[in-house]
């Protein structure tokens, strides 16, 4: 555990050194995974494909804040609609529309949340987002978790309805609005994963806001679970039970990550809770303060005690040195 | 001959003008009352446009079946109705948008708060400079 929290710090201390290198280095990556997705996903429009494209937009996300990906990314998701059908990029743009205006507005620092609730879904183990999401932030964000899921399921949504979309006659522009409109209004699958994600978000928030020991542990398996029932019942309703053996994969996955979240950002020592009680004109306070594991680095620091350039002397020089016979020397 | 108190202080204030500052100190430009209601007004625009699109969607949508929709619907009725709607969704979005944006002026206001409080220091440690 020591060696563990150790590199915790280094870790830290590392980030606080170079945090302008390491957040660009990051944004770059998860450019590369963003735009890669969704050339792979929506590839319609075939200039865009080019890895040249991806490599330059994730080099100009890499320098600017999150939110100019989230807008770059929606840029090339709706060149690509428009590449397949003209009906799928209106509805595409009136999805980001509602979802800034409604949303976004409000809330405008969840660029991180939205895109890896997306990029996971893709991966098919979203389940650490609302978790991660309950653990770290305020209710207020929770919805760009579901902002992220609804723009996954509007790409699938298209994906899976290529049919309708690529049809040329003329009066079927109508159906294509229609289709593009019923990947939301009857995908029960949407419905189903914005519920669990918002209600596991809230489950963990209001068990890590409670002053018992172990809150976050507690928040974070309860909040895994609520989450994994939820999925379970609903997609046996559904009738979706190829979907389960994901749903585990990404429950297990969530756990290990929360723990390592939980390891990174809230690591107390429960052995030393002191509990104080204290007064003013106004209130009387009962204080529970619970110090933090920490560990000072270890500051290594080598002492020369022998003169750095030794002489060697021989068994002469060094009898000839003392007085004495060469042969005591032996 | 350098201070290193206020080359400390100076620091600070440098970084907080390009971190945190940069989002709280235009919004002290203004009085709480009135950035609110600028925020409000703007508040009210994009609400009204996203009913607008909701309402496009769902006329779109129901296109199909639009003459069956309306066969038999008094029309003023309809669109008093729409007009409840609007105004329904216009005050959730305005409620909520007076609790985010007070309280975010009122972040801001303890921020810069801190701001103002180094830049007196800074005053001060220049003025005793100067009558030296």
């Amino acid at each position: 555990m020591t060696g563990l929290l150790e590199a915790r710090e280094k870790l830290r201390i590392f980030y606080g050194k170079y945090e302008l290198y390491v957040t660009a280095g990051i944004k770059f990556i998860l450019g590369i995974l963003v735009f890669s997705l969704i050339n792979g996903q929506t590839g319609y429009m075939e200039r865009l494909r080019s890895p040249a494209v991806v490599l330059l937009l994730s080099l100009v996300c890499a320098f600017l804040p999150v939110n100019a990906m989230v807008v770059m990314a929606c840029g090339m998701i709706l060149l690509h609609l428009f590449a397949l059908s003209m009906e799928a990029c209106a509805i595409g743009l009136c999805l980001f529309l509602l979802l800034l205006f409604l949303y976004g507005k409000f809330a405008p620092k969840n660029g991180y949340t939205t895109i890896l609730t997306s990029v996971l879904c893709f991966f098919r183990v979203p389940q650490v987002m609302p978790v991660a999401a309950g653990m770290l932030k305020e209710p207020s964000s929770y919805f760009s978790v579901l902002c992220g899921a609804v723009v996954y399921f509007y790409i699938r949504g298209v994906q899976e309805n290529l049919a309708n979309f690529t049809a040329t006659e003329e009066t079927e522009e109508l159906a294509k609005f229609t289709a593009a409109l019923k990947i939301f209004t009857e995908n029960k699958e949407m419905y189903l994963v914005l519920a669990a994600f918002f209600i596991a978000s809230m489950v963990v928030y209001l068990i890590r806001r409670q002053s018992m020991n172990y809150a976050w542990r507690i928040a974070l398996f309860v909040g895994n679970m609520v989450e994994l029932v939820i999925f379970l019942v609903g997609y046996i309703l559904l009738d979706m039970t190829d979907k389960i053996l994901w749903v585990l994969i990404g429950t297990l996955l969530s756990i290990v990550i929360s723990l390592v979240l939980e390891f990174f950002f809230y690591n107390l020592d429960y052995s030393r809770v002191e509990r104080v009680q204290f007064e003013d004109d106004e209130y009387y306070y009962f204080v529970k303060a619970v110090p933090k594991v920490f560990v000072a680095r270890k500051d290594k620091r080598v002492k020369q005690i022998t003169p750095r350039n030794r002489v060697s002397a021989g068994r002469r020089e060094l009898a000839r040195e003392l007085d004495i016979d060469e042969d005591l020397l032996e | 001959m350098l201070s290193e108190e206020k080359i400390r202080l100076m620091t600070k204030m440098a970084s907080y003008e390009t971190g945190e500052g940069k989002e709280y100190m235009p919004i002290k430009q203004y009085y709480r009352k009135d950035y609110v209601s600028y925020e409000l007004i703007k508040t009210f625009i994009t609400s009204t446009i996203s009913f607008g699109i909701l309402f496009l969607c769902f006329v779109i949508y129901k296109m199909d079946d639009l003459a069956d929709f309306l066969a038999g619907k008094d029309l003023l009725e309809l669109a008093i109705s729409i007009g409840i709607k609007y105004v329904i969704f216009i005050c959730i979005y305005q409620v909520a948008g007076f609790f985010v944006y007070t309280r975010r002026y009122k972040r801001a206001t303890a921020s810069v708060k801190e701001f103002y409080f180094t830049l007196k220091k800074v005053e001060r440690l220049q003025e005793r400079e100067d009558w030296k």
